[in-house]
C-alpha cells in the first residue's frame, strides 16, 4: 500500500488574487504598479496602497531578490512539510516582498541579504506552481 | 465631552479558573465560572452586570452567558478582534462604556480550552487559505511561532540581539512562575543552560521560547470611581487604554513595514498611551508584557521606550526582568510560564500587584503597564493604585 501523504495546503484565490496565482501557473510573477504614483506593491490588492489610485498595471517581476529574513521550522504540528524546513521573505529588486522557499540551498546556509533569483516550482502530486527562488549562480 | 479616559474607570473584581492541560469542561463553563469569581470578588451579583465584552475569537456568545446568569438588561456587549491583540482592548470597551454612563459594571472575560481543544499552533489546519494566508502558508510558514521567528533573525540581525538574551526572558519569568502556585509551570525550574540546550522548535526558538497552551478562564469587572467606593475591593484605576495598528496589517504576517525587528503596533501607540497617562516608562514599577514568544518582549522594552531601539537584547540580561531587577516583569509568569489566556491572565496579575496581592509582589507597586497581543492589532493599559 502506498503511503499516505498529506497534501500540501494550496492558496484558494479569490476574484481580486486570481490573476496573481493565474500568472504563476503561466510562469510569471506579477507585481502590481501604480500607474499614477510608480509605486509596485504585493500581494495583489485592489488600490494602490500609497495613492489609492484604481489605476495600476500587473507587471512581470525582473526575478532579482535578495533574502530579508528566514526560519528554518524543526518541529511543526501539521505534517505536510517534512522537517527541518525553512521559509524565507524576500525583497524583490522591485521593491514588494513575498514568502518563498529557497530551493538548493542547505538551511544552514541562509542568511539576510544573500542574492537570489525566481523560479517556479510544481507542488508535489499536485497541478499548481508555486513561486520559489535558487541561489544567484556567483 | 470627556477629552481622556484617564481615571474614569476602574477594575474591582479579578476571577479565574484554575489553568491546566485538560480543563476538563466546557468554555462556557469556564467562563461562567471566571466572571461569577470575578463578581464574587468585587461584591457584586453577575445579574448586576450590564456590560459584556467578549474576544471575538471565544466561542462563548453574550447571550447565553447572560441567559445563564440571568441577566434581564444589558446594555453594552461589544467584541474585539485580533486573537490575543484584543486582551486589553476589551477593558478599553469596558471603561469608555463605563465613563459615558452607557454601562454601570462590565464583566471583560476570555476563556478557551487552548491545550485540550482547538490548538494555535496547528491553526494552519483550520485557516482557509484565502486573505493574507494564502500568500504564506502554501511555502510552509504556518506556525505563530515561525512567524515570530523570521522576525527575531531581523533584530538578530539589525542588532546583534543573542539568544541567550531570548533566554533570560524566559528564565526570569520561569522563576516568577515558580513562586505563583497557580503557574502551569510553578514547580519546574529553568536555567539558561536549560533554555540554550532544548530542542529548536523553529530556528532561532527552541522550546522554551514558546509560551504555554492552557485550558482555562479568566475575567475582569469595570466600574466608575463612584461605583467603586461601595465595593469589596480597592479599586484599580485605568489611567490609560489604547489599542493600535502599524501599517501592512496582517494577522503576525505584516512583514511589508519597513522594519519587522520594530513591533510597529506598540511603537504607534505607546505615545498615545503615555500621554493620556500622564506618565512615562520611568514610573513605571512593573510590566506585564504579552508573551506569546520571547523576542516579543525584548521589542516591546523597545516599543514602549524602555531602552532604545536595538537595545532590548542588553536591557533584559543579568537578571533584568526578575522580580529584584530593574523591570520587573511578567511577574504572575506571563504566557510562557503561568498560562495563556490570551494575555487577560496578564491583566489579572496588573491588578494583583496593584492591589499588593500577587504572591510575586513588587513592593509599593503604583504603576502597572499592560500589554496585549504582538505582531497583531493590539492594545496596551496603565494601571495605577487609587
Ligand atoms: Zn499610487
Amino acid at each position: 500500500m502506498a503511503e499516505f501523504k498529506i497534501p500540501k495546503p494550496l492558496p484558494l484565490p479569490s476574484e481580486d488574487s486570481k490573476p496573481y496565482w493565474d500568472s504563476c501557473q503561466r510562469q510569471e510573477l506579477l507585481i502590481q504598479r501604480c500607474d499614477d504614483c510608480g509605486y509596485y506593491w504585493l500581494p495583489p490588492s485592489i488600490l494602490c496602497p500609497r495613492c489609492m489610485s484604481t489605476n495600476f498595471q500587473r507587471v512581470k517581476a525582473s526575478g532579482k531578490a535578495k533574502i530579508f529574513t528566514w526560519e528554518v521550522t524543526h518541529q511543526a504540528l501539521y505534517p505536510a512539510f517534512d522537517t527541518p524546513f525553512h521559509v524565507a521573505i524576500v525583497e524583490l529588486e522591485e521593491g514588494p516582498r513575498m514568502h518563498t522557499n529557497i530551493v538548493g540551498c542547505k538551511n544552514e546556509d541562509l542568511y539576510v541579504d544573500m542574492p537570489v533569483e525566481l523560479f517556479f516550482e510544481k507542488v508535489e502530486d499536485q497541478d499548481w506552481y508555486l513561486p520559489k527562488f535558487k541561489p544567484v549562480e556567483s | 465631552m470627556a477629552d481622556s479616559l484617564k481615571d474614569k474607570a476602574c477594575i474591582v473584581g479579578i476571577g479565574e479558573t484554575e489553568y491546566s492541560k485538560n480543563s476538563g469542561r466546557s468554555e462556557m463553563r469556564l467562563a461562567l465560572e471566571a466572571i461569577k469569581a470575578a463578581c464574587e470578588d468585587a461584591g457584586i451579583s453577575p445579574k448586576e452586570l450590564d456590560g459584556i465584552v467578549r474576544f471575538s475569537v471565544d466561542s462563548n456568545q453574550v447571550d447565553e452567558i447572560a441567559r445563564n446568569f440571568g441577566i434581564e438588561n444589558l446594555r453594552f456587549f461589544p467584541e474585539v478582534f485580533f486573537g490575543g491583540g484584543a486582551g486589553c482592548g476589551i477593558v478599553q470597551m469596558a471603561a469608555m462604556a463605563v465613563a459615558l454612563g452607557k454601562a454601570k459594571y462590565v464583566a471583560c472575560f476570555r476563556a478557551l480550552n487552548e491545550r485540550s481543544g482547538f490548538r494555535y499552533g496547528q491553526m494552519a489546519s483550520a485557516m482557509p487559505m484565502a486573505g493574507h494566508f494564502q500568500y504564506s502558508i502554501p511555502f510552509g510558514l504556518m506556525a505563530p511561532g515561525s512567524m515570530v521567528a523570521v522576525m527575531a533573525i531581523r533584530h538578530i540581525h539589525l542588532y546583534g540581539t543573542k539568544t541567550t538574551d531570548l533566554g533570560e526572558v524566559a528564565v526570569a519569568f520561569r522563576r516568577h512562575a515558580n513562586m505563583n502556585p497557580k503557574a502551569m509551570m510553578h514547580d519546574r525550574p529553568l536555567t539558561l543552560e536549560d533554555h540554550a540546550n532544548a530542542r529548536m522548535i523553529a530556528y532561532p526558538l527552541r522550546l522554551f521560547d514558546y509560551c504555554q497552551e492552557t485550558d482555562g478562564a479568566a475575567a475582569l469587572i469595570v466600574t466608575s470611581p463612584e461605583r467603586a467606593k461601595d465595593l469589596k475591593q480597592k479599586p484599580v484605576y485605568i489611567m490609560a487604554a489604547e489599542q493600535g495598528t502599524g501599517s501592512w496589517i496582517e494577522m503576525m504576517t505584516s512583514y511589508q513595514r519597513e522594519n519587522i525587528a520594530d513591533l510597529e503596533e506598540y511603537t504607534r501607540l505607546a505615545p498615545h498611551l503615555w500621554k493620556e497617562a500622564g506618565i512615562g516608562p520611568e514610573d513605571i514599577d512593573c510590566a506585564q508584557f504579552y508573551d506569546a514568544f520571547t523576542p516579543l518582549v525584548i521589542m516591546q522594552l523597545e516599543s514602549f521606550g524602555f531602552c532604545k531601539f536595538g537595545e532590548g537584547g542588553p536591557f533584559v540580561r543579568d537578571g533584568a526582568l526578575q522580580i529584584d531587577g530593574r523591570l520587573p516583569c511578567n511577574t504572575s509568569g506571563g504566557c510562557l510560564s503561568e498560562a495563556y489566556i490570551h494575555g487577560v491572565n496578564q491583566i489579572v496579575e496588573g491588578v494583583r500587584q496593584i492591589r499588593g496581592t500577587s504572591p510575586v509582589q513588587v513592593p509599593d507597586c503604583k504603576h502597572v503597564l499592560v500589554t496585549a497581543g504582538s505582531g497583531i492589532p493590539t492594545g496596551a493599559l496603565i494601571l495605577r493604585s487609587p
